[in-house]
């Protein structure tokens, strides 16, 4: 993990002096990621697409004042990506539905691969609406952003040991409800042994 | 609940995670275009480091062009952007004002090739074509004119590599009218800025000539 910070220090410094290719290497770290994580708090792809944009402008204009004081790059990154979508659900009026399931049937795989996907996305989707907003933040950091629970502290400014707590009643809740909901079929998956 | 269920669940959520929400190809690089634009054209709009001697030359001539404008009425041609109609009565203007020769022109024409690129840069945000066009063309006729003049200094020859980077990057998001133009662009910054600096003391970053000792020899933008 530390290397893995050591490299993300190595191309913030060099985007900040000026390296094109340090700055899309940073991009193409983070980007999906926090489209990820757009796309799953905000519920529409038009405004996963503003998030990212504007969390990117705004982190270059940031970049030069950025100085790490004990706090990773990547959770500094979330951090202005936080701020950006407190601004975009105050400007809005009410959540849209999620776009996601229709967008799931990727042409790689067949129909009936993807329909057997699409519905174990709608069955985690549907189990994840039950969590409370703060598991729900805590999931879209560590799982579609892909931060640690020190950086997921950090960004929400809570301490790590909380940050698991929340994951950890998150994920037992997303279990019972999965469990719940289609009992024949995603439980089975949890439990098939691989061997 | 077992590390082995938990591991489990992780997998589907990352599963959920890149296969229902992850952006497509497309939006990704239009996404990463924006944002290169963004980071290239923030190097060339500031002007943090660039020395005082440019910045004063560039007060200096755009208060002779204005002064010039005024005395002859040219107010309306003060405010054209490239694509109106008296922009290029503002190019010549400005073009009038300039010394004759020595490295004041040089300098000078290479402040306009930025004033150009920023134009041009503004005018694809806008997605107007026909101004983006126009702006690419009055830099294609400036940097003929540098070009004419002689061998560049070496800081003239940095900021127009500077300048490839952000045509290039322009290209990405550039309405259609306006791409040939850039192609244009970019192959004559690039045939330019391979050449050799001028065989000239001044060519050099430090020091410069008696004339202009006072100013940095370098001016990046």
């Amino acid at each position: 993990m530390a290397n893995d910070e050591e490299q993300v220090d190595d191309l913030v410094d060099r985007a900040r002096e000026g390296d094109q290719a340090a700055l899309g290497a940073l991009y193409d770290r983070l980007a999906e990621r926090l489209y990820r994580f757009a796309f799953f708090r905000l519920g529409n792809r038009a405004d996963a697409e503003d998030l990212t944009q504007r969390t990117f402008l705004k982190m270059i204009e940031a970049l030069p004042r950025y100085q790490r004081r004990g706090i990773p790059f990547e959770a500094w990154f979330f951090r202005i990506a936080r701020n950006g979508l407190v601004d975009l659900l105050r400007a809005r009026r009410s959540h849209e539905p999620l776009e996601a399931l229709h967008a799931a049937a990727s042409p790689e795989v067949g129909p009936e691969a993807a329909a057997e996907l699409a519905s174990e996305f709608a069955s985690v989707e549907l189990a994840m609406t039950q969590l409370t907003d703060e598991q729900k933040t805590v999931i879209a950091y560590r799982f579609m952003a892909g931060l640690t629970p020190r950086e997921v502290g950090l960004v929400m400014g809570k301490r790590e040991g909380t940050v698991r707590g929340l994951q950890f009643r998150a994920l037992v809740s997303l279990r019972r409800i999965l469990r719940e909901a289609e009992p024949d079929d995603l439980p089975g998956r949890l439990e098939e042994d691989p061997s | 609940m077992t590390e082995r269920d938990d591991q489990l669940l992780a997998e589907q959520l990352e599963r959920y995670a890149v296969g229902a929400l992850s952006p497509d190809s497309a939006q990704l690089s239009r996404m990463r275009d924006i944002v290169v634009v963004a980071y290239v054209r923030g190097g060339v709009r500031t002007t943090a480091g660039m020395p005082t001697s440019r910045r004063l030359g560039h007060r200096w001539s755009f208060a002779l062009a204005m002064g010039v404008l005024l005395l002859g009425g040219g107010v309306v041609a003060a405010e054209s952007g490239p694509g109106q109609p008296f922009y290029q009565l503002r190019l010549g203007i400005a073009s009038f004002t300039l010394p004759r020769q020595g490295e004041a022109r040089e300098r000078g024409l290479a402040a306009q090739l930025d004033d150009r690129l920023n134009e041009a840069d503004a005018a694809i945000r806008n997605g107007d074509g026909q101004a983006a066009e126009a702006a690419i063309q009055a830099y294609l006729h400036t940097l003929d004119e540098l070009e004419r003049d002689g061998g560049l200094e070496a800081a003239v020859l940095a900021d127009l590599q500077h300048h490839l980077d952000v045509l290039r990057a322009l290209m990405s998001t550039a309405p259609s009218q306006a791409t040939n133009g850039l192609q244009q662009a970019i192959d004559a910054a690039k045939h330019a800025s391979a050449e050799t600096p001028a065989g000239k003391p001044s060519a050099v970053p430090h020091p410069s000539p008696a004339p202009h000792a006072s100013e940095p020899a370098t001016h990046k933008p």
